[in-house]
């Protein structure tokens, strides 16, 4: 082992300079220790597992070549967020081109949809937290996964995003109001599915 | 005071704390007497709760060894000059398909163990081949194509096979650990037909889902990918006897 201290031992910034000097266990350790939160960060955001796996080696390796250029201001934490999300707008970006959502879906939550008076209403509260936030709006979902799911500050989502923490709470706020109608049978439901696998899932990630 | 109803957005906003002062006031005094916007409040600020008990599912343990292996192939073909052999190098830069030969031991002559190097040429068939003592000699084919059989200890399995090829690649490219000699016989013949030519950029002789195999890896079409080859014990010029095929992402 080079450089001193093990990997297991080394903080971050100290494991990406290790790493962008040619240290083979570096980086693998940074991946390691936030592959789970980058993983969950990539999936609300895209809502596809494969997606974002996919976006998720795009950010990983963008990191591992970008290393080099890493300005050590900024926690890696911070840094890999940044990236990751920029990843799965690029992702969504080449989307765009095809199909959103695949035709089957709608049809699939529409037979499984709580009967309901209002036909629309029904299909609506049919939603679940990753479909409803695949509603709104990137910058709102980017915000309000970082804050609300993740559970992160406001200042520090602000410079995950690289925008003023005011414009994080109006972003927040913003796709709160939309997903609100969204979201009802979660909350009303206390027994539901959704509900249900939230609790199993032991809480949200760090 | 304010008549209007107030819709989600308002709400949020004033629940955020980014409605001015003016606005702000009338907000809440119109909350203190509306049932209905007090009801449509609450839904504004149930959402923060549902969105952070939403359970993330784990990622899927497929997905780990894609990522695993695009971040190993990444690594193979930035090996640092200064530790590495130059051969290998190359050999890491370009894209990879892999062949793994079931069985096969008994032809390979290898190799890379630590320690006692078994130069002998196959007299003694590997323990696990049951089936196959011998491999039938195939037609004699070109055998042009020069390569050299290594033993990285990789155990292959199916489900891993995308993350341990970039990994064994990466150890193979690592060179200088062992000594490595040329194969001849019924694997040369059986790596010049399945790599149609191509030089292989490794051959491992080693294990595939507890079976005697050699992994044979050939440059691909483009550098993120490799294509793998499982092949059977009686591999040989006539016959690949080929188990498996699969591309992967280096």
């Amino acid at each position: 082992m080079r450089g001193g201290r093990s990997v297991e031992a080394a903080p971050d910034k100290e494991l990406l300079r290790r790493h962008a000097e040619g240290d083979p266990d570096a980086f693998s350790e940074i991946v390691h220790r936030h592959r789970d939160r980058m993983w969950a960060v990539a999936l609300r955001t895209l809502g596809d597992p494969e997606e974002a796996a996919d976006a998720l080696q795009e950010a990983f390796l963008s990191a591992y070549r970008a290393a080099g250029r890493f300005r050590g201001d900024a926690a890696v934490t911070t840094w890999l967020h940044r990236i990751v999300v920029n990843a799965c707008l690029d992702r969504l970006r080449r989307r765009a081109i095809r199909p959103v959502v695949p035709m089957g879906d709608d049809a699939t939550l529409d037979s499984v949809a709580p009967k309901n008076s209002d036909p629309t209403s029904a299909h609506e509260l049919s939603l679940d937290v990753s479909q409803a936030l695949q509603r709104i709006p990137f910058e709102q979902r980017a915000a309000l996964v970082l804050v609300d799911m993740m559970g992160y500050a406001v200042d520090d989502a602000a410079k995950v995003l690289e925008v003023p923490p005011g414009t994080i709470k109006s972003r927040c706020a913003r796709g709160r109001a939309r997903l609100a109608p969204l979201l009802g049978h979660l909350r009303n439901q206390g027994a539901g599915s959704a509900v249900e696998s939230a609790e199993e899932g032991g809480g949200k990630p760090a | 005071m304010t008549a209007a109803h107030l819709d989600y957005e308002a709400l949020a906003d004033f629940a955020e704390g980014i409605l001015d002062d003016a606005t702000a006031t009338s907000t809440e005094e119109h909350l203190a007497h509306c049932d209905d916007c007090r009801r449509r409040a609450a839904e504004v600020a149930e959402v923060s709760r549902v969105l952070a008990r939403a359970p993330t599912p784990p990622m899927p343990a497929h997905l780990v060894d894609r990522l695993d292996a695009a971040l190993a192939a990444e690594a193979a073909s930035h090996v640092p000059v200064h530790r590495h052999h130059r051969r290998y190098q190359f050999v890491a830069a370009a894209a990879a398909a892999v062949v793994l030969v079931g069985g096969g031991a008994a032809a390979v002559r290898t190799v890379m163990d630590d320690g006692d190097s078994r130069s002998v040429t196959g007299t003694q068939p590997p323990m696990i081949d049951r089936t196959h003592s011998a491999v039938p000699p195939g037609p004699a084919i070109a055998r042009a194509v020069p390569f050299t059989v290594v033993q990285t200890g990789t155990k292959y399995t199916a489900a891993g096979l995308e993350s341990q090829v970039a990994g064994a690649l990466s150890k193979a490219a690592s060179g200088g650990r062992h000594a490595m000699s040329a194969a001849d016989g019924p694997l040369a013949d059986c790596v010049a037909r399945v790599g149609g030519g191509k030089v292989p950029l490794m051959v491992d002789s080693a294990t595939y889902e507890g079976r005697a195999a050699t992994v044979i890896a050939l440059p691909g079409s483009d550098t993120a990918h490799a294509d793998v080859w499982i092949v059977g014990a009686n591999c040989s010029a006539s016959d690949a006897g080929v188990l498996a095929h699969r591309q992967i992402t280096r």
